[in-house]
């Protein structure tokens, strides 16, 4: 297998994922999809020059987005690592990419839909400040910034101006994910709240999931209000975290036997 | 090019010295070749000798002498000790030279007839490296330090060590300033492992802060946290200024990654194991980036860290910064970050200040809590000139009660917040952990004097012995008083 033969299948394997309406069950997409991946691996990674970097870089990019396209996330993140080596380690040799900041805005949406802050944040530090402005880029930007705010109908009215199509999926895992915040948010700030309005702060659709959602917390309903039980408790003895002070005084006594 | 952790050399003027007078120019000149000269012997004594000590005293002297170079005490000293049998080597170094015809005639002195020993090289070499970096002749240098390492990798006395860690600063700082940083960490990657495997602590020290330097310079944090994980940093050896270096890193590290309250711990421990005096740059830096964390933790830096002498102009961006966060007034907070934002980026602290809007919000929400027992969401907006809407807000507040920064519930259908009535701060375990904070500090300091206070492996032999001496007389009084003791009866429990 040469050059333009694995060229014409890159071409051929996104002209059919872009026909297919569901690809994972196309023979062959996955048979062109097992082609390029021995492709990028043998015969592109011999020479290193600027025509098979380029195209090893493509075929990556295909097969991230392809990956995105099918939710395979795993697929997704075994795909970025590779290709943040063209975008930043190759970055003299090679031209920019039209779809370099949509892959690093992905994985961006990644980090926040797993709930990864930290390597969010070392991810950021490595764009230059100006690129931030990139629509790619400033879409998950905002959305971290709403999401450690708590202004939570933020993102989720955020869903009409997404960047593109891809990120639909992560701000689907997010509003999961958000539901869970809000809840915990609520039962820590409300005293009790009705079952209509119930339904609008959570974000849901129907009674129904209402229902299924208060049993899954387990929350209690007496007539058509959640009661939330944050009211103090009477301080009684099991209060004291003995065992904490137990191992504070122990280790005092340890530290000072060494002094004294 | 931000030279922030510079310590010990970026005082060192780049002018060169004596511009006042030919003829005390010349004296100096005279000087400072029998400065050299001297200096030259001692390392040949250490050769000599195996004592390290004569080394590291001529190392110390380097940032007195460096202000005193010039071309033609080079060219004299260069002259002075390269033997005939090493003239390809005295022609390297002397091509970074400027040579004029009139420094020819009196130099002409008869060189030594002794064979070169590698440290005197190296020092050579150095001195001219460092040179080039004052003159700002900068490619010359990279040039010039590359064929430096490439002498030194081919050492490994034990003299050699104390010009190790020497060179390869200089080397990081020559690529540093041609912005070719990059290309340097495979060779500093090879050194650390050879000053490892070798036991060169100060090397190991200083070629781990040079790639930490050089990952963090490309905001490469995950790779710089990678090697600090599985790299051990030698503490009990090191100087204390590659280790406060170390803990700077550190410290930005961790408040990249979200974890302040680690990078709280190591910046500050990095400003106490900073010089006293000197190092200026050096602390500015770190309370840039200690008040930014500590205002991310939700803490007001204290005021008199913006009040000192040598800091108090360049701090005063984060003052104001300090001001609004405390307020909570997110309009100037904003504007704030407008103004200096020039600046912030430039200290790399503008990511890390993009997050304080949060910071500001809470504040405000805090002060509003105290202020009022109870208060609609409208008005919250309007007190906090918040840019969004009344829905947005209360799960901001929600969001905030449940971070446990104000007591207080939500009445959802009417739209208001309640807070709850004070609680007395005694009846909680506020102060039983404040208390402990304190004393876990307190222990600390204590166990890390004693450790201080243990005998430096470096320490001269003679020393070692005569305080061991001593102390082998304390221990036979005790024991015998110990003897004595036991012999009056009660033999407890042995």
């Amino acid at each position: 297998m040469d050059f333009d033969k694995l060229a014409n299948d890159l071409n051929e394997f996104k002209k059919l994922v872009d026909s297919q309406s569901n690809p994972k069950e196309n023979k062959q997409i996955q048979e062109l999809l097992g082609k390029l991946k021995i492709g990028s691996i043998i015969h592109l990674q011999s020479n290193k020059d600027k025509k098979n970097l380029t195209l090893a870089r493509d075929i990556f990019e295909a097969i991230a987005l392809y990956s995105i396209h099918i939710i395979d996330i795993e697929s997704f993140v075994r795909y970025y690592t590779q290709l943040k080596i063209y975008y930043f380690d190759y970055k003299k040799l090679l031209e920019p990419s039209q779809h370099e900041y949509t892959i690093i805005g992905l994985n961006l949406m990644r980090l926040l839909a797993e709930h990864k802050n930290s390597e969010f944040h070392s991810e950021l530090e490595i764009i230059p400040l100006d690129r931030q402005e990139n629509p790619f880029i400033s879409f998950p930007l905002s959305i971290e910034k709403s999401i450690a705010e708590g202004s939570y109908y933020k993102v989720i009215n955020s869903k009409s101006d997404v960047p593109s199509k891809y990120y639909q999926i992560f701000i689907d895992i997010l509003s999961t994910a958000l539901r869970e915040d809000i809840a915990k948010c609520s039962e820590k700030s409300f005293k009790s709240l009705s079952l209509q309005s119930a339904e609008k702060v959570l974000l849901l659709n129907s009674p129904q999931q209402l229902q299924q959602y208060i049993q899954s917390r387990q929350w209690s309903v007496q007539g058509d209000r959640i009661q939330f039980h944050n009211e103090p408790l009477p301080s009684n003895a099991s209060d004291i975290p003995s065992l904490q002070l137990i191992n504070q005084t122990l280790y005092y006594a340890k530290e000072l036997e060494r002094i004294v | 090019m931000p030279n922030d952790v510079e310590m010990t050399d970026a005082s060192a003027s780049t002018k060169p010295a004596a511009v006042n007078g030919v003829p005390e120019k010349k004296e100096s000149a005279v000087l400072t070749v029998a400065d050299l000269k001297k200096n030259v012997q001692m390392i040949e004594k250490t050769v000599d000798s195996k004592e390290i000590r004569f080394i590291t005293s001529v190392l110390r002297q380097t940032t007195s002498i460096r202000k005193k170079l010039n071309d033609k005490v080079l060219y004299q000293i260069i002259s002075f000790v390269f033997p005939e049998s090493e003239s390809t080597k005295k022609k390297f170094l002397l091509s970074f030279v400027k040579v004029n015809n009139d420094m020819d005639v009196d130099s002409k002195e008869t060189g030594t007839t002794k064979s070169l020993t590698p440290e005197v090289e190296a020092y050579l070499h150095l001195l001219v490296l460092i040179y080039l970096i004052d003159q700002k002749q900068y490619e010359a240098a990279t040039k010039c330090s590359t064929a430096l390492i490439g002498n030194t990798h081919q050492n490994n006395r034990i003299t050699f060590y104390p010009l190790t860690s020497k060179i390869f600063f200089y080397y990081s700082l020559s690529f540093e300033l041609v912005d070719k940083l990059e290309e340097i960490r495979p060779t500093l990657l090879t050194a650390l492992r050879t000053a490892t495997l070798r036991h060169n602590d100060e090397g190991q020290a200083t070629i781990l802060n040079l790639l930490l330097r050089n990952y963090l310079e490309y905001n490469l944090i995950e790779q710089a946290d990678n090697l600090v994980n599985n790299t051990q940093f030698p503490e009990q050896t090191a100087s204390s200024n590659q280790f406060a270096r170390y803990l700077y890193y550190q410290g930005r590290i961790k408040s990249i990654q979200l974890e302040y309250a680690e990078s709280y711990k190591f910046l500050t421990q990095a400003i106490r194991k900073a010089p006293q005096n000197t190092a200026t740059g050096f602390k500015r830096t770190v309370y840039k980036l200690l008040c930014i964390v500590q205002l991310l933790m939700g803490e007001i830096p204290e005021r008199s860290i913006f009040s000192q002498k040598n800091l108090r102009a360049s701090l005063k961006p984060y003052l104001i910064l300090t001001q609004t966060v405390r307020v909570g007034d997110l309009v100037s907070f904003h504007k704030v970050q407008e103004q200096y934002c020039q600046l912030f980026k430039e200290d790399k602290t503008f990511s890390l200040i993009q997050r304080l809007r949060t910071s500001v919000i809470k504040a405000g929400l805090k002060k509003i809590n105290a202020a009022y027992s109870r208060i609609s969401f409208d008005d919250i907006v309007t007190k906090l000139k918040f840019d969004g809407n009344p829905q947005d807000m209360m799960f901001i507040v929600a969001k905030t009660i449940k971070d446990g920064v104000i007591d207080a519930t939500i009445n959802f259908e009417q739209g208001y917040l309640q807070s709850k009535e004070n609680i007395d701060a005694y009846s909680t375990f506020e102060p039983t952990n404040a208390l402990s904070n304190r004393i876990d500090i307190c222990l600390k300091i204590h166990n890390d004097s004693l450790k201080a206070m243990r005998f430096h492996p470096d320490l001269n032999r003679e020393e070692t012995e005569k305080i061991a001496e001593e102390s082998k007389n304390i221990k036979q009084e005790l024991e015998r008083q110990v003897e004595e003791s036991s012999d009056g009866g009660e033999d407890g429990d042995f």
